[in-house]
């Protein structure tokens, strides 16, 4: 037996639909080209690296070629909770489990640790990173595939994978979770999430339950929040004390629902100054009136504490917030605030805090 | 300098988190209308879930600070907006003999307050704080957090000693005792604090208690803790002048230093200010102070912290002068001395050690600090933990006023085991557990707050004098003579 150490190869470039439309065209191909004189066998542990770096650059045509005709292709799981957990036969089972997945999933990522071979047998030890498209819930889990490669094509295929987290992430959101979760972030946030000015806690309402995912995922993998942001920082161990992805999903779902509380204003800046300001640096994303825009991903600003935000765009300024490099939205943020200067903020906050 | 982690508001006994703004939820929202189960009398309470319901795990879990969620299940947890909502929540569990216990922030050290059966009531949202500022005093609910507290009063230039953590809140801190900030000088244990109370009693009243009325219930509130029979639903409590500055020095020290640092620290106690806050720290040594560790374990190091609450910045020097020309410092291997902090300050500086993980403490008070810091010098090299942290607190075995809270030492010594994956709990927990067997019979008794009571509970009464246990006791028949109320943990 071998064993290899690889650098996990991503599957960024390729999104499942891309794999089940691809295969699908692909799979004419390959029955085209079947029978064609082979001169050599490769070895199996070849065979597997060639399909995960097919994967890798979006080249369904080589990976439905590595595949054998007989193929059985197995996901382990309850299909009541799994959807495309289950034995397929064939090529046209390996196009249907596709399909299943990418009816199912969105941004599928995937990674290789390490190689086994055993015999005609290669173990690959990975993870896999997926969103569900019907929850958007997140997950991401560890897994092995056990291929069995005969004459230069893959007969077998199985996949262990750990489902609970997987079963969890098709879960939808619920309020009712969320409304217990809620009860270790009162605290701060206050009882009705409008936050709370000495705690340092923002108001939470009218933000949207996937700005608050998108924030809330942030601090509990660490990309949002580093030491030198004080109260930032106490919120990773906050956000990793829920419940994983799902919690978070239900404690977002549950604020969401909350009303809308309005922060009152602090005398920071001239609105006025602020309005040609603000017109050109910012509403493009949070909207005209500050009222944000979902599909940007750029939340509402006129509900929130004025202190709160000056804090934070000072942050980003900073490079307290907005400079770790997974931190996009941060990153957008922190060069939009670059130009300007502390006294314009004030006067574009005082210009949000009038609409 | 990387600065001690000192997780002084670590146990908050059986109450703990909230804040202020009070009141029932705003019409329309999704607590407007829950989908957990409820009994029909409690309906019209914020939540009451029983454990049935198809999210009661979810609820049992948040009711814990902590990660590591232990396993005991109330029968029923509700969770309430008022006093009058406490009455009623009471009344129905003496209705039905559920046994009742009460959470506020969860961050005791045992979850004490989570019992197999019963009542579980939430306090947790009665967070309002109201300031006298001509007397100077305030009124707060139990669920008032730290962090808001000092805020506020800080904008009339008073404090208050809290817990070191900004976000343990003052309900269960207080009750158990409450080692709290510049403790010495400000009521000795902060429970002292507490004027008067409103308190719910086993008969579903609410009742004052304060050392006129009602004054031997004022007597077991005042560090009964979590044996209390009755709810606290306010609490009236006394004001200190906010320090002009609070002056900071740390001082650390190899590990291996650590019985003589703690013997010096018991040489310099009693000659300083009563207002300078002192105390031993071991925990993970600063990166930076790792190359100058010449023992075995250099993962670890020893710090003294000394902070002179001032009113005058400049008579700070004369007051930490005993520390900083004992022959100890010549030992010293990293010295940051008079900088100025604030309390906000030294609650970030406490959180930052004190994220949301598992974790489990114990505590004594002693004289024979020396002795007990000879033993964690012995044995924290093998701690499972790479993260445990223990403090040496000075205070000098005070005489302290009557009530329930009747345990005192020259040092409180306390020590946290901090760790993340749950199939470690039994190696951590035991590891605490067989070192608290030597550390125990050194002291003169523990904290409730921070006592390991899923441990030793047939050591609970430790956390008391005899005297004091025993009216404890004796109180308790009077106050609740149909044992609405749990009892302390491990007694039925």
């Amino acid at each position: 037996m071998t064993a290899s150490r690889t650098a996990p190869l991503r599957c960024a470039s390729l999104t499942a639909r891309r794999v089940t439309a691809t295969l699908l065209v692909a799979l004419s191909l390959c029955g085209a080209a079947a029978g064609s004189p082979r001169p050599s066998t490769p070895r199996p542990i070849s065979v597997v690296k060639a399909l995960y770096a097919a994967f890798d650059r979006g080249d369904l045509k080589t990976v439905v070629s590595l595949v054998a005709k007989n193929v059985v292709w197995i996901q382990y799981g309850p299909s009541r909770l799994l959807p495309f957990a289950g034995v397929f036969h064939g090529r046209s089972g390996v196009a249907y489990f596709f399909k299943l997945v990418d009816q199912n999933l969105k941004d599928v990522h995937a990674g290789q640790r390490e190689y086994i071979v055993s015999g005609n047998r290669v173990i690959v030890p990975g993870w896999e990173d997926s969103v569900v498209r019907s929850t958007g819930g997140h997950y991401h889990v560890n897994n092995v595939h056990i291929f069995t490669v005969v004459n230069g094509k893959i007969t077998r295929f199985e996949e262990y994978i750990d489902n609970a987290d997987i079963a969890a992430a098709f879960k939808p959101a619920s309020v009712a979770r969320g409304e217990a979760l809620f009860t270790t972030c009162a605290g701060c946030h206050g009882d009705s999430a409008q936050g709370r000015p000495a705690m340092h806690a923002p108001n939470l309402t009218g933000l949207g339950s996937a700005y608050l995912l998108r924030e809330l995922r942030k601090f509990r993998a660490g990309i949002r929040g580093n030491a030198s942001d004080t109260y930032g920082f106490m919120m990773i161990g906050r956000a990793r004390a829920l419940p994983g992805d799902r919690g978070l999903r239900d404690v977002a779902a549950y604020i969401a629902s909350l009303p809308l509380h309005q922060s009152p204003p602090s005398p920071l800046g001239n609105p006025e100054h602020g309005r040609g300001l603000y017109a050109t640096h910012c509403a493009a994303c949070h909207g005209a009136h500050a009222e944000g825009n979902p599909s940007l991903g750029a939340p509402p600003l006129r509900q929130q504490d004025e202190v709160y935000m000056w804090t934070q765009l000072t942050h980003f300024r900073s490079g307290i917030r907005g400079s770790n490099a997974a931190d996009t939205e941060g990153k957008q943020m922190a060069a939009a605030v670059k130009p300007l200067r502390p006294r314009e903020l004030k006067d574009i906050l005082a210009f949000i805090k009038s609409q | 300098m990387h600065r001690r982690k000192f997780i002084g508001g670590i146990g908050a006994a059986a109450f703990s988190t909230g804040v202020l703004a009070a009141g029932k939820p705003a019409s329309g929202g999704a607590c407007a209308t829950p989908q957990h189960r409820s009994p029909m009398e409690l309906e019209h309470l914020r939540a009451s879930v029983d454990r049935g319901a198809p999210n009661y795990e979810l609820w049992r879990e948040s009711m814990i600070w902590q990660r590591r969620k232990s396993p005991r299940y109330p029968g029923l947890i509700v969770q309430v907006d008022s006093a009058e909502d406490v009455a009623e929540a009471v009344m129905y569990a003496r209705k039905h003999r559920l046994r009742v216990t009460t959470r506020c922030g969860g961050h005791s050290a045992s979850a004490c307050f989570l019992r197999d059966g019963g009542m579980l009531i939430d306090v947790s949202r009665l967070n309002s704080i109201e300031i006298d500022t001509r007397a100077p005093l305030f009124n707060a609910g139990p669920g008032a957090i730290a962090r808001e507290v000092n805020a506020r009063l800080r904008q009339f230039g008073l404090a208050f000693p809290t817990a070191h953590c900004g976000m343990v809140p003052l309900g269960g801190f207080l009750l158990g005792g409450g080692l709290g900030l510049n403790g010495n000088a400000w009521g000795l244990m902060s429970t002292f604090n507490i004027l008067a109370a409103q308190v719910v009693t086993a008969d579903g009243r609410i009742r004052h208690a304060s050392a006129t009325e009602n004054p031997d219930l004022f007597w077991s509130l005042r560090g009964g803790g979590p044996g209390l029979y009755g709810v606290v639903t306010k609490l009236f409590l006394k004001t200190y002048e906010l320090p002009r500055a609070i002056v900071h020095n740390t001082i650390t020290f190899g590990f291996q230093d650590l019985p003589d640092v703690i013997g010096a620290l018991a040489e310099i106690g009693p000659k300083m200010d009563s207002d300078v806050e002192l105390l031993g720290y071991v925990g993970p040594a600063p990166a930076e102070l790792t190359a100058h560790c010449a023992n075995a374990d250099c993962r670890r190091a020893v710090s003294v912290d000394a902070n002179a609450y001032t009113t005058n910045v400049a008579d700070s020097a004369r007051k930490l002068r005993v520390l900083t020309e004992h022959p100890i410092m010549k030992r010293a291997i990293g010295k940051e001395l008079g900088s100025t902090t604030t309390i906000e300050a030294l609650y970030f500086d406490e959180e930052l050690g004190f994220s949301q993980r598992r974790w489990v403490a114990d505590n004594v008070f002693t004289n024979r600090a020396r002795d007990v810091a000879t033993i964690l010098r012995d044995r924290m090299t093998s701690c499972p933990s790479v993260d445990a942290q223990a403090v040496f607190l000075y205070k000098g075995s005070p005489k302290l006023p009557a009530a329930a809270c009747s345990t005192m030492g020259d040092f409180y010594a306390s020590y946290y085991v901090i760790w993340d994956n749950p199939t470690e709990d039994p190696v951590m927990l035991g590891y605490l557990r067989d070192l608290y067997k030597e550390i125990v019979p050194l002291g003169t008794g523990s904290n409730i707050n921070e006592m390991d009571q899923e441990g030793r509970p047939d050591q609970i009464n430790t956390c008391y004098s005899p005297e004091a246990w025993q009216r404890l006791k004796s109180l308790r028949e009077k106050w609740d003579p149909h044992g609405v109320f749990q009892n302390f943990y491990g007694i039925t």
